[in-house]
């Protein structure tokens, strides 16, 4: 059975080139759209090794969002709902504030544009495969 | 470039002279998501009356201190006017929204003080007495505390509105100034997010075609190569919606079903994702598959801004309900008239009477939850280059009812360009 991944990203359709070795390798991917749709489904989310997120994702008709929603989301999950699996942030974001905050809340960040080798390499080692 | 601490810092500055020129300690309140980030410089610490110093000494009245200003703080966001409002303890706050295109960016908390007149006095002596109830003092920290009231500052209410009418614009435009850099970082970042996503998918292509080729068949090979060169055409459009960067206008006859047809290929995969489903319905043109008089290049690109915002905002996730984008066309006088509809995040009725969605680096207020990461430049080019050919364009975006509870009211929008059919002769350069 592969690894499970869950993947926050509302560029979907832009990012499969990056889905589909991945998916080659073994692992289990699932995709949302955005925060909502992902947080409806914590049973997925729980059940996952590894979670992707991308920072600046769309808020909906809901203007009170932060201005990075994905980074609110990492935060849910490891403040509210105590979950200390490995979170991987892909992102163009250089905010020194937010870079801090992913830094406090154990996120690796690996900036866009990321080759899927790289991005392969990056998640066996938060995964500690060998 | 300033950055976060650096526009503390400026903020600070800005605070200190005021709070200089008024004698009175002023903090600074702006909102982060659901909470208030408060900036105070060092001289207003220095000018925290001994009263509230006293107060903070007790637990409670430390938490009911910091919850009763970012009340106060809270109020002067929803109410975006100037308010006077003492606190639990008796003491006299000025809130001044500072309120930048219509929408309140911060709020300036002046105080502590007493107001020298009968009415706010008594309010101030009723609330002083609840307060050292609620505190449970002993009758010798009652009595400091007395005391120390009888020390506050007292401001008159003219001076107040002074402040108000001499502070409240100065701190506006020094705000602005501050934090243009900031939003102009948020823009640019959005043009690079979308920029450094097509880019991911080139690359991602490109690697795995180098990596998979002796393995693939050549269908898939070929599949592969043209995924990458639609992200590549798809960067291309992003490209040149940020700049002037294109070739002269070379106006020939060319068929209009191929540009949509393309269009449609390039952005196929984001379409899939959304599950949208295309239709295309062009009338002849005399008889014959319509052929109108245009430049290429900037029509193509044109085309793929319109095809591109139609998939883009066309809903995507869990909605059930069916989308699509649809193209029509037909002949209307000495014209070609094409229509591009969506089924999604609409337009404000308002931006369309007053043609803000053409403006450069306008993005609409419903898509901005929708989709960050437009740069709000795709149809102020699509207009110049409507403009360019003698044509026109507009838009219409009715609400469809239903309400998605994150979406939000879907919309039909269309978009109807007029073309005309022959270019109208152009004067020669020195005939007149």
């Amino acid at each position: 059975m592969g690894k499970k991944i869950v993947w926050i990203e509302d560029d979907l359709g832009i990012i499969r080139p990056l889905v589909r070795p991945l998916q080659n390798a073994g692992y289990q991917i699932t995709t949302y759209s955005n925060v909502p749709e992902a947080l409806k489904n914590m049973d997925i989310i729980r059940a996952a090794d590894l979670l992707l997120v991308d920072l600046i994702h769309p808020t909906g008709v809901d203007n009170h969002q932060p201005h990075f929603p994905g980074l609110m989301f990492i935060e849910k999950i490891r403040k509210e709902y105590r979950l200390q699996k490995p979170i991987v942030a892909l992102t163009v974001v250089t905010n020194a504030e937010a870079l801090g905050q992913l830094e406090k809340l154990n996120v690796r960040v690996e900036n866009k544009p990321i080759l899927p080798s790289r991005l392969k390499v990056v998640i066996e080692k938060e995964l500690g495969i060998e | 470039m300033l950055d976060d601490p650096q526009r503390t810092n400026a903020n600070k500055a800005v605070l200190d002279l005021f709070s200089a020129h008024t004698g009175l300690p002023i903090g600074l309140y702006e909102k982060r998501g659901d909470e208030f980030k408060s900036t105070f410089p060092e001289s207003s610490l220095e000018k925290f009356e001994h009263h509230c110093k006293l107060i903070r000494q007790t637990p409670q009245g430390k938490e009911a201190c910091n919850n009763d200003q970012c009340m106060r703080a809270a109020e002067s966001f929803v109410n975006a006017k100037p308010q006077l409002t003492s606190c639990y303890a008796g003491i006299w706050n000025q809130a001044l929204p500072i309120i930048v295109n219509d929408e309140v960016q911060a709020s300036l908390l002046l105080g502590e003080m007493l107001i020298d007149d009968g009415a706010h006095m008594r309010e101030t002596m009723e609330k002083h007495r609840q307060a050292v109830e609620m505190l449970g003092l002993s009758a010798e920290e009652a009595a400091n505390l007395r005391d120390a009231l009888g020390e506050v500052k007292k401001q008159s209410l003219d001076k107040l509105q002074e402040f108000r009418e001499k502070l409240l614009p100065i701190e506006t435009y020094l705000y602005t100034l501050i934090h243009r850099e900031k939003s102009m970082e948020h823009e640019q970042e959005k043009v690079v997010h979308e920029l450094q996503t097509r880019l991911t998918a080139i690359m991602a292509h490109s690697e795995n075609i180098a990596m998979e080729a002796t393995t693939l068949k050549p269908r898939q090979i070929r599949e592969m190569a043209q995924s990458l060169l639609n992200s590549a055409i798809a960067m291309t459009v992003v490209v040149n919606n940020l700049g002037d960067f294109r070739q002269s206008y070379l106006f020939k006859r060319e068929k209009i079903r191929p540009l949509f047809i393309e269009a449609w290929r390039v952005y196929n995969a984001e379409a899939m994702e959304r599950n949208i489903k295309f239709h295309i319905n062009l009338s002849p043109l005399d008889g014959r598959e319509p052929e109108i008089e245009l430049s290429r290049r900037h029509m193509e690109l044109a085309v793929n801004n319109l095809m591109h915002n139609a998939i883009k905002y066309s809903f995507n996730g869990n909605v059930k309900r069916d989308r699509f984008v649809e193209v029509e066309g037909a002949p209307e006088g000495i014209y070609y008239r094409i229509s591009i509809s969506n089924y999604g995040v609409g337009i404000e009725q308002s931006e369309i009477d007053n043609g803000l969605i053409f403006k450069d680096g306008y993005q609409g207020v419903l898509t901005q939850g929708e989709n960050r990461t437009g740069s709000g430049k795709g149809l102020s080019f699509v207009k110049s280059v409507i403009d360019r050919h003698h044509g026109s364009i507009k838009a219409e975006s009715n609400k469809m009812g239903s309400k998605h509870e994150f979406f939000g009211e879907p919309h039909l929008t269309k978009f109807t360009i007029l073309l005309p059919i022959t270019q109208p002769k152009q004067e020669e350069p020195g005939n007149g």
